[in-house]
């Protein structure tokens, strides 16, 4: 029995000093090579709708070009993909550059897990060529993100209903916005086949966009999510108040439908108009001939305060915990590049760097862009009305805010909770958070 | 050292290992206990032991452990006493999605107990039918719970849904469904209950079986009805697979998520929000808080299995 238990005992020690071998082995990050190209951990979700395959075509156009840096690419899925990056990163075991939503994760920021873009060979004269709004990627007077492209909500509008309806032009304002859509869906319904004339995203099948929906008209109203220094949440305001009331008329004066899906009516045509980022128009065109030649963009209908609206998009970031944080700034710059990004047009992303600041033959190929698709020219603009300020307010306490507002926003519009209970509530949850940040 | 072969021949004719040779202490004379049958006990059992340890009593003082500091994953883990048991507790929308929970449970209980029972006497005959019925019935078990979540989001679009599409047939407007704040948790219970019952009327229809045809005869000649039949003999003598089928439920039901997450996403609003949703939510931005949630979740689970345990020990005795 003796010789039993001593190879029992020798196995478990045998088995714990290999887990712990294994374990001190595969530290986080890739390691400076001596001979060869040094690796760089690159982990993506596919970031253009529909474009699955193209960030590994990027990729492998890297690699190609280069000889001492090689990107080992990981895909993963937007369902769990920031879950992955986050646990990995805890664990030690994250990649050196990955893909985060533009205005950062202040949790990533406040630990130190991310390293400055100065720290990546990036210089003052590389930064500042990105459009003022890149600031979003701004902490502690460093800047953290290098911006790929942005989002802004916009509108879309079906031009075949408007022009059914005898509109000729989009609404440019709350009040416009409001009559358009309610005769829209007047007269088609008196006509025998409703057409619902608007839409929020959000209050459909899409329950997440009723944040970037919300604090998009709240901004209009004139209001914000935080005080100035991040510390309270500043929602239940009059411009609150006036946001929350604008939206629930649509619902109270039967404009608006709870539950139809926006994306689906207007590419059905039993939606005329809805706003979302702009980067939806992918999955618009995904109808084909149902809506070829029949919709258009155009800026946010303009309200009380302003035309504003919420910027969205990502940034590439690097692990501070890199060993190869040379490698990671050269396959940085390269894919976040002014060519790059001009390419990434393609899919609908907004070319984040100011024109007058790249190269004449980027310039080009931007305006050429633009040129071609008249759509281009509503996204500036309301790119050109949007500031870093909401985009920076939401990063404290993000995640408390993003279920507060869904639950909360969604209640107070559809009417089964009081507009300022709702607005109350939403402060009262946010500023928890703030208060433990 | 002795080993387990050598057992046999010391045992006189018709002794066990345990009692045989032993002294009024119950032990071997001369020995205080035969380390090589422990040993070779442990043995046995020591790889449940190791996945029962590592995989579930671990993790449990982790997350005890963990509930009560604050972590996002990336910053130090600091600790906070009770704090994050108050938050919870305190703060809505823990407690309407313990709510939302308790009446998940309820409405998943009683249909899928009812529907499941109904089925199981259906198919507990001697009848062509009750073949395809216990076939039938079990189909929807084998399709993943986020496959049948997606199909009835379907089947529930207000629009262009399979369901409002028939009721508006009879000149009817349909509801919204999963829109409603009322009727979005009733909405997904359903689909729990059509995809489980089956398997549940299966545990019943073992019980059904296993009750005599005597009983039954003898009642007949009683003049028993149907109705008397079924309250006197079938329920109470289908109690001990009743209490399993409940137990099963009450679990998966206060677990639910799958469905929940596929089909609103625990809204509109909180509407369906349910506990596990709850603690998903916050994971990897406040694990103190989603481990306080755990606890929460698994005290309530364990005080309603002592009191059923209780209960059933005492109806047994």
């Amino acid at each position: 029995m003796a010789p039993l238990r001593r190879r029992l005992a020798a196995l478990s020690l045998a088995s714990a000093f290999a887990l712990a071998a294994s374990a001190c082995a595969s530290g986080g990050g890739s390691a400076e090579s001596a001979e060869g190209p040094t690796t760089v951990k690159f982990w993506s979700m596919p970031y253009w709708i529909g474009q699955d395959a193209k960030v590994k075509e990027l990729v492998d156009q890297f690699n190609a070009s280069q000889s001492k840096v090689k990107v080992e690419l990981t895909l993963l899925e937007w369902k769990d993909g920031r879950d992955k990056i986050k646990q990995a990163i805890a664990a030690g075991k994250g990649p050196d550059v990955w893909l985060m939503n533009n205005g950062l994760e202040l949790d990533y920021l406040k630990s130190g897990a991310l390293a400055p873009l100065d720290k990546l060979g990036y210089t003052k004269a590389d930064t500042d060529k990105y459009l003022p709004l890149a600031k979003v990627d701004d902490h502690d007077g460093k800047t953290y993100g290098a911006p790929l492209y942005f989002d802004v909500d916009v509108m879309l509008y079906r031009t075949d209903i408007l022009q059914q309806f005898g509109f000729s032009a989009p609404p440019k304002t709350w009040d416009e916005l409001k009559s358009t859509a309610a005769a829209i869906t007047t007269k088609s319904a008196e006509a025998g086949k409703k057409v619902s004339g608007w839409q929020f995203k959000g209050m459909d099948d899409h329950l997440n966009a009723v944040n970037s929906t919300w604090e998009s008209f709240l901004c209009q109203a004139g209001g914000s999510l935080t005080s100035p220094d991040f510390k309270t949440s500043t929602q239940n305001t009059e411009a609150g108040r006036t946001a929350m009331d604008y939206m629930k008329s649509f619902y109270t004066d039967k404009v608006s439908p709870t539950g139809t899906s926006a994306l689906n009516g207007f590419i059905s045509g039993d939606v005329a108009m809805f706003p979302f980022f702009q980067s939806v128009i992918a999955n618009v065109q995904a109808g084909g001939d149902k809506v070829a030649g029949k919709w258009a963009v155009a800026p946010m209908p303009a309200g009380p305060k302003s035309g504003c609206s919420m910027v969205g998009g990502h940034s590439l970031v690097a692990s501070s915990a890199s060993k190869n944080l040379t490698g990671a700034g050269t396959f940085m710059r390269w894919l976040a590049s002014p060519e790059r990004s001009a390419q990434y047009m393609d899919f609908h992303a907004i070319f984040p760097y100011d024109l007058a600041k790249v190269d004449p033959a980027v310039k080009d190929t931007v305006d050429g862009k633009v040129k071609a698709d008249p759509n281009w020219n509503a996204i500036f603009e309301q790119l050109g009305r949007n500031t870093p300020d909401l985009l920076l307010q939401d990063r404290h306490a993000f995640q408390a805010r993003w279920d507060a507002q869904k639950a909360n926003v969604v209640a107070g519009v559809n009417g089964q909770a009081p507009v300022d209970k709702a607005l109350k509530t939403i402060d009262e949850t946010v500023g928890q958070a703030l208060g433990k940040e | 050292m002795t080993t387990m072969t050598e057992l046999p021949a010391k045992h006189p004719p018709g002794g066990t290992a345990a009692g045989g040779g032993r002294n009024s202490t119950g032990r071997t004379p001369g020995r205080r206990r035969r380390p090589s049958g422990a040993l070779a006990g442990w043995l046995s059992v020591a790889p449940a032991l190791v996945v029962i340890l590592g995989f579930t009593f671990y993790p449990m003082v982790q997350s005890m452990l963990l509930s009560t500091d604050h972590w996002n994953l990336l910053g130090p883990r600091t600790f906070v006493g009770a704090e994050n048991y108050s938050a919870i507790l305190g703060a809505g929308t823990f407690r309407t999605s313990l709510l939302n929970t308790l009446v998940f449970t309820v409405i998943t209980i009683a249909g899928t107990y009812v529907l499941a029972l109904a089925t199981a006497m259906a198919a507990n005959r001697e009848l062509a039918s009750a073949r395809f019925v216990r076939t039938v019935t079990v189909l929807p078990a084998v399709i993943p719970m986020v496959v049948a979540g997606l199909v009835w989001k379907w089947l529930y679009e207000p629009d262009h849904g399979l369901i409002n599409t028939l009721i508006g047939l009879f000149g009817a407007d349909g509801a919204r469904w999963l829109f409603d704040n009322d009727l979005a948790l009733p909405a997904v219970a359903v689909v729990s209950v059509w995809k489980e019952f089956g398997i549940y009327a299966l545990i019943l229809l073992g019980g059904l079986q296993r009750i005599p045809d005597e009983i039954y005869e003898a009642a007949t000649i009683d003049r028993a009805g149907p109705w008397r039949q079924f309250r006197s003999i079938t329920l109470p003598m289908l109690r001990p697979a009743g209490a399993a089928v409940f137990l099963l439920l009450l679990f998966n039901s206060f677990k639910v998520f799958d469905q929940v997450w596929v089909m609103t996403e625990g809204g509109p609003g909180t509407a369906t929000l349910t506990v596990v949703t709850f603690i998903y939510t916050r994971l990897l931005t406040d694990v103190g808080v989603a481990s306080a949630a755990s606890v929460v979740l698994f005290v309530i689970l364990l005080a309603i299995t002592l009191v059923r345990l209780k209960l059933t020990s005492r109806e047994e005795s």
